[in-house]
């Protein structure tokens, strides 16, 4: 034996690891090897000494509430950036730009929708694919909305047609919205009706009957031009998705503050 | 259950108590986000020791970027020559808070990997080799090569520990 291929069966020999088929052939080779059983001397004393540092080198120990604490860390990071508020936010950031001519104002809606998405990269969906489709339209003032496609998978969905969608049945807010002119300016949305669910998924029931009572349907003009997003909050509490839907009430000023039943 | 191992990989790595606290912060909350892909803990352990790891070594070599294993980082070299216990007697008595995460810092990604999990968390080869995804043949050869390696560091750091016997 070549004391280059003991040198590997020693380290893994000094702490146990060596296969049995090759001790046998090791063990004799260190009978007749000084300078391999020097070696297998300083890796053994190597390996005291390792377990000696790894024992006094010790980090403080773990808050007692550290689960508690990333758990909060969790919720909050859910809840710092959601990115229905950075979509809805694009009409508030440029407000004063409504008196601006068109050509200016989809610039100007363009590098918002632009920034918006990437801090929200830098949050919560920083590991997401993030799908956009930006199609920016001039809009005249009072009808500022919003028109590009986003999708973050899972968390965000639509906008899409309020009949043909399938609602998890998860937490979240939802908008309905809808085209006020969606023959001459099929891209252009208004926000009709802000809410929160515990299950989004129970809204099948109450909003997607049109009729002559749903007023949604009635501001829509018809049930084909209404349409849905939803913004999925898993886990959060009501009083979290509260929030989130007063703030974007209160920046969005639907057409509908109350819808009945709904 | 799992945040004593996890916190004391990033230690290890880290060296530092509040950087081995974020990492294991992240960890969690990675796997929070992962939680219902996993129905057992056969592949649930695995992959979260791998997650530390690689998260931990990312941050290690991040902060390491440059820099160099210092003689004084193992204490004034004069102190040990005048001790005659040997560096182990040293070692007894004094606190290097941070010296594995340096020890780790001289190995490759691979070979620390399997070193943090082998010398100084105790898996087995083949635990080991099922968190790394690799035949128990490559967690020998690393296992090998990085013993050598830390050997080697500290025979270079006290010569005196490298005495053969006579
Ligand atoms: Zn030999």
């Amino acid at each position: 034996m070549k004391c280059l291929r003991a040198e590997q069966q020693l380290a893994l020999f000094v702490g146990g690891d060596l296969p049995e088929s090759e001790t046998a052939e090791l063990t004799a080779h260190l009978e007749s090897c000084r300078a391999c059983a020097n070696e297998l001397e300083r890796l053994k004393r190597a390996q005291e000494l390792l377990g000696k540092l790894a024992r006094s080198d010790q980090p403080d120990p773990l808050p007692a509430d550290f689960s508690g604490q990333v758990l909060a860390e969790i919720q909050k990071r859910r809840l710092d950036k959601p990115p229905f508020i950075s979509l809805f936010a694009i009409r508030i950031r440029w407000k004063p730009a409504l008196a601006l001519s068109g050509a200016v104002l989809v610039i100007l809606l363009a590098i918002g929708v632009t920034r918006d998405l990437r801090q929200s990269r830098r949050g919560l969906f920083a590991n997401r694919t993030l799908k956009t489709r930006q199609s920016l339209t001039v809009v005249n003032p009072g009808e500022v909305l919003w028109s590009a496609k986003f999708h973050f998978i899972r968390n965000l969905i639509g906008p899409a047609r309020l009949t043909e969608v399938t609602i998890p049945d998860e937490p979240g807010i939802y908008a309905i919205l809808h085209k006020p002119d969606p023959v001459n300016r099929p891209k252009i949305f208004a926000v009709t009706f802000i809410g929160e669910k515990s299950e989004l998924s129970s809204l099948s029931e109450s909003l997607l009957k049109p009729g002559p009572g749903n007023r949604l349907f009635t501001r829509a003009g018809s049930p084909d031009s209404a349409y849905i997003v939803l913004y999925l909050l898993p886990e959060s509490t009501e009083e979290q998705r509260r929030q989130i839907k007063e703030a974007l009430i209160a920046r969005y000023e639907p057409d509908f503050t109350h819808n009945g039943g709904i | 259950m799992y945040s004593p191992r996890i916190y004391s990989i990033a230690y290890h790595l880290t060296g530092n108590s509040a950087d081995a606290q974020d990492i294991a912060q992240e960890v969690f909350i990675k796997l929070h986000g992962a939680l219902d892909r996993f129905n057992d803990q056969y592949r649930f352990a695995p992959w979260l020791y791998r997650l530390t790891l690689n998260a931990a070594i990312d941050y290690q070599r991040k902060q390491a970027h440059g820099r160099e294993l210092q003689f004084s980082e193992f204490g004034n070299p004069g102190a040990i020559a005048d001790n005659h216990g040997g560096p182990e007697a040293w070692f007894e008595k004094t606190e290097l808070l941070g010296i594995i995460s340096r020890l780790t810092e001289l190995l490759t990604k691979k070979q620390s990997r399997v070193f943090v999990l082998r010398d100084l968390q105790g898996f087995s080869t083949p635990e080991i080799a099922k968190i790394l995804q690799c035949s128990e043949i490559t967690v020998r050869v690393h296992l090998a090569n990085a013993r050598t390696r830390i050997k080697n560091a500290l025979v270079k750091f006290y010569p005196e520990f490298a005495a053969d016997n006579p």
